[in-house]
């Protein structure tokens, strides 16, 4: 079992990192502003200056940072993916957050000394894949793909010894992550090689009627009533119609939340829990931080959890939440 | 984050008395405040290509359009937009101003339909995570045009807001009260009261039968 369970927190800008920090985290990660990590937003991310500056902050606060390089590099073009590896470790950055074969060979050969996790955009869910990742790559750290029971995350642990991070909060992937070209179909971007799904410039909201249409490029995603929540027009979050009823095939959207089960992830062996969400507000980092934060503490004092559910709810995609795959209810 | 939280029902108050150019001069002078207290924040709006963002909050009069990229931040009020917006985001001002100082999540406000956004989003979202880099104080902005005697404005501005919620949970208050005093009784309160009185008829009788049969009972041993 492990002891204690690290907090890792995103932050999509210098001022989230600093709330993030002060509520809690044990460490942040975060990307800088181009297409070399998976949420490459207008206006998100950091500079090289302010990646120092953060990395200064959390440091003295006892947190760490790691940075997120998380993209695949396009054939002919891997400059900025060396850069951004070089950069974070001349920014004092604690680990790269990597999931392409090449940049993990980059960082090993060039930058021994710095910790190298293996991105959920990796999608390492076998022993085999995990294996092959650690001993070719020295990768220190796993981020599973959210699409393992707890039994099957225990199992991982038990079977190949790895630190393993698991995500906790916020937006689902049920797609094979890191091999979702959805986006890029509809818009010629995608999450995996540009680091935006469902890009800004391509979303649209209307008011028709009473109902508030969403739509990705000319593509109606869904389409929902005045009393109905609204949702991001991602392709698998989009609504069909299924023998004429509008359903939503692939994802609903509803956010992830393991709070009940922190004690069976603990004891599953797991390492560190991740906060989804560096394209989410200071004020959404804030809560669910401190909301985590108050939760791993009363669980490493033994004492009884206490009750953040409707909090959490509030700023929950779809102010509705799941156990995800951790818990397979269909099986 | 901002220190004080911002006085919003004085402010809805003030704003919705005002004509819309007052407010376009008083907007541009909060603009050149802001823009001393937050210089990065206009370089990085400023650096972006033209955008023109409709701001319509549901509770006032008035609408906003705030134009930044390309050039200096402007907002504007007026009736209703000469322009169309690159996007429009609408909401209580309770909300919309939320937002601004960071204090609410705007994907939740918008997942729950607290806010609306409409048209453009790649507007919005620059907008978004520009304000997000900064905390930006509105009250402290506001209350900067008194100079050294802020403090003291601000301390007024939050004594009258507390008058107003006062104010208006009374007259809340006395709205309930009238229409209970109002309030016909219900179908089941009138059968309630009925049955209550019939009860009470009946336990009043049997006592009566009762009384009468222990003095026969008496009457007749006595014989």
């Amino acid at each position: 079992m492990t002891r204690y369970l690290e907090l890792v927190c995103p932050a999509g800008t210098p001022a989230a990192l600093r709330v993030a920090v002060d509520a809690g985290a044990d460490s942040v990660y975060c990307g800088f502003q181009d297409c070399t990590n998976a949420r490459n937003y207008p206006g998100l991310n950091f500079d090289r200056d302010e990646l120092r500056a953060g990395v200064a902050y959390a440091h003295a606060r006892g947190c760490r940072v790691f940075v997120a390089v998380n993209t695949f590099p396009r054939a002919g073009d891997l400059g900025p993916w060396q850069r951004a590896i070089d950069d974070a470790a001349g920014a004092g950055a604690d680990a790269v957050i990597l999931a392409d074969l090449g940049m993990l060979d980059y960082a090993a050969r060039h930058h021994p000394r710095l910790r190298r996790h293996l991105s959920v955009q990796a999608a390492a869910a076998s022993p085999f894949a995990i294996r092959f990742y650690v001993e070719t790559f020295g990768v220190s750290r796993v981020v599973l793909p959210r699409v393992l029971a707890v039994a099957e995350v225990a199992a991982l642990i038990g079977e190949t010894g790895v630190e393993a991070e698991v995500f906790a909060f916020g937006s689902l992937g049920t797609m094979v992550e890191g091999r979702c070209y959805l986006s890029s179909y509809m818009t010629g971007r995608s999450p995996s090689c540009d680091g935006v799904c469902a890009p800004a410039e391509h979303v649209s909201y209307r008011e028709e009627g009473d109902q508030l249409a969403s739509y990705l490029g000319s593509v109606l995603m869904n389409r929902v009533d005045a009393g109905e929540g609204a949702a991001y027009p991602t392709p698998c979050k989009g609504r069909f119609l299924v023998r004429g009823e509008p359903r939503y095939l692939f994802e609903e959207p509803t956010a992830l939340n393991v709070m009940p089960l922190l004690a069976e992830l603990k004891a599953a062996g797991v390492t560190a829990l991740k906060i989804e969400g560096r394209q989410r507000s200071r004020a959404y980092v804030g809560a669910v931080v401190a909301a985590f934060r108050r939760s791993l503490d009363a669980l490493a004092a033994g004492a009884a959890l206490p009750a953040e559910a409707a909090a959490l709810r509030e700023i929950a995609e779809g102010g509705r939440e799941t156990f995800g795959a951790y818990q397979k209810g269909w099986r | 984050m901002a220190e004080l939280e911002f006085p919003i029902l004085l402010a809805g108050n003030v704003l919705s008395r005002l004509p819309a150019p007052v407010l376009t001069r008083a907007a541009a002078v909060l603009m050149r405040r802001l823009e001393r207290r937050h210089p990065r924040l206009f370089r990085a709006l400023a650096a972006q290509p033209p955008m023109l963002i409709g701001i319509e909050p549901s509770d006032l009069p008035h609408r906003f359009l705030l134009r930044f990229g390309g050039g200096a931040v402007s907002l504007a009020a007026a009736a209703h937009f000469a322009q169309t917006p690159s996007a429009t985001v609408k909401g209580r001002l309770a909300a919309l101003l939320a937002l601004l100082e960071g204090r609410l999540d705007s994907d939740a406000a918008f997942f729950s339909r607290e806010i609306t956004v409409v048209g453009n989003t790649a507007a919005i979202v620059t907008l978004r995570n520009a304000l997000e880099r900064d905390a930006v104080d509105l009250f402290a902005a506001t209350t900067e045009v008194f100079g050294p005697a802020a403090r003291v404005a601000q301390r007024m501005a939050l004594t009258l807001e507390r008058h107003i919620v006062l104010a208006r949970r009374r007259a809340e208050q006395r709205h309930d009260a009238f229409h209970a005093a109002r309030r016909e009784p219900s179908p089941l309160a009138i059968r309630c009261e009925r049955l209550e009185h019939e009860i009470q008829t009946l336990s009043g009788r049997l006592a009566r039968i009762e009384a009468q049969m222990r003095r026969r009972g008496q009457s007749g041993k006595a014989a």
